[in-house]
């Protein structure tokens, strides 16, 4: 082997990497994730991404289509408030067990503007008035210039690029953000993941469809009912649940926040963004991308800009002019706006520094309801 | 011509390596949990 010119080496290469490549250009065409039909499902469904497997992958996103195209559930995108599955207002819980609105949330810590442009792109065709969609935006996202990062564009854009290199938006944003961000891991990562997506088809083809494992059952939701809903009552109801949790700290946040975060720090001075200029410029043009997308396809969607604790935090106002540039967004894409930033704070809405309590998803509860609520 | 067949033949095996060890980026390989940390103390 030692023996052979590096032409060989040059040649034999060339010669892998072209049947490599005509396997990638099969991939994007014949590999792409595909929808279908689903079985029902508990009307409240939370998932942090596609997942795990191509199986799980295909499911979610099955599912995902379905609720955009039919508008039979509730899809609300978001970040790491969402893992708040501990809380009886999150809206998947909420919303979905005792207001019978199936809903199905997906996102977690880093997913921003432009992955869920992605995911929205990928399944552009399933966009429509009838579908209907929560934003949930997070000021920390907005910090020095924002933007995706490399580790969730792996995470969220990679099992769907053969579908964004279909669709123009999406292909659009793909290689803009590789030319802007991509290095040499991220390249690796999308050839691995096409790599993976090949493999399990093929392994598909030796597991016979009757050796499948049975789906997992899925939990039967209550079933739709009517409800008036009193939200006054409900909001004493949260803040009591939150104000429980908070009983030693004089900054309104959960005593067990306070003790591990704040409880050595001196007081006063805390700023929430870094001393860099707050521009947000790129997190900006992603959150634009987002909605250009959205009311190409007629989908009035509904955009919550989460608060920062104004108990904790002495910076919030540089955040003004970003506020300004997402509500001109938002009024030149005619989407609907909630900004809970600037709101008068009430104790309990924040179980932290900058996650929604119970009381905060509480008042993104009502307005979902009077926004969407048939 | 058969020595460049030999080495196509080894690329390729490389390349299979890599299709065997991929696993899709969206793995995170642990289950799911709360995520509220702090850190721009």
């Amino acid at each position: 082997m030692f023996k052979r010119t590096l032409g060989q080496h040059a040649l034999a290469a060339a010669l892998a990497l072209s049947v490599a490549a005509a396997a990638g250009w099969a991939a994007v065409h014949l590999l792409a994730l595909k929808t279908e039909a689903v079985p029902a499902a508990a009307p409240g469904i939370y998932i942090p991404n596609l997942g795990n497997t191509l199986d799980e992958q295909t499911r979610n996103l099955s599912r995902l289509s379905q609720a955009l195209r039919t508008g039979d559930r509730l899809v609300i995108l978001g970040s790491s408030e969402l893992t708040s599955n501990d809380l009886r207002f999150v809206p998947y819980r909420y919303l979905a067990d005792e207001l019978q609105m199936p809903v199905l949330a997906y996102g977690h810590s880093g997913f921003q503007s432009l992955g869920m442009q992605f995911v929205l792109a990928a399944l552009a065709d399933d966009l429509s008035p009838a579908s209907r969609v929560v934003v949930m935006l997070s000021p920390g996202w907005f910090d020095g210039d924002g933007g995706l990062g490399p580790d969730e564009f792996k995470e969220h854009a990679n099992p769907l690029l053969p579908r964004l290199m279909r669709q123009p938006e999406g292909r659009a944003e793909v290689l803009r953000w590789l030319d802007a961000k991509a290095d040499a891991g991220v390249f690796w990562s999308m050839a691995a993941e096409q790599a993976y997506v090949f493999r399990q088809r093929l392994a598909s083809l030796w597991a016979p469809a009757h050796a499948a494992p049975a789906p997992e059952p899925e939990r039967e939701g209550p079933p739709a009912a009517a409800r008036v809903v009193d939200w006054d009552a409900l909001a004493g109801e949260a803040q009591a649940a939150e104000q429980a949790l908070m009983q030693d700290n004089r900054y309104a946040v959960r005593d067990e926040f306070f003790n591990k975060y704040l409880r050595t720090i001196p007081e006063g001075g805390k700023t929430a963004y870094q001393p860099q200029p707050l521009t947000g410029r790129d997190e900006l043009r992603e959150l634009a991308a987002l909605m250009a997308l959205l009311h190409q396809h007629g989908v009035e969607a509904l955009f919550v800009m989460q608060p920062l604790h104004p108990m904790v935090f002495k910076d919030l106002d540089r955040f003004e002019p970003i506020q300004r540039q997402v509500a001109d967004l938002c009024q030149r894409y005619a989407m609907r706006c909630m900004d809970m930033y600037d709101a008068p704070f009430e104790v309990g809405t924040l179980r932290d520094v900058q996650h929604l309590g119970e009381l905060g998803w509480l008042r993104v509860n009502q307005r979902i309801a009077e926004e969407f609520r048939p | 011509m058969k020595r460049t067949l030999w080495l196509c033949l080894l690329y390729l095996g490389l390349l299979a390596v890599m299709v065997i060890q991929a696993d899709t980026s969206a793995n995170l390989g642990k289950p799911m949990e709360i995520e509220f940390q702090y850190s721009k103390f």
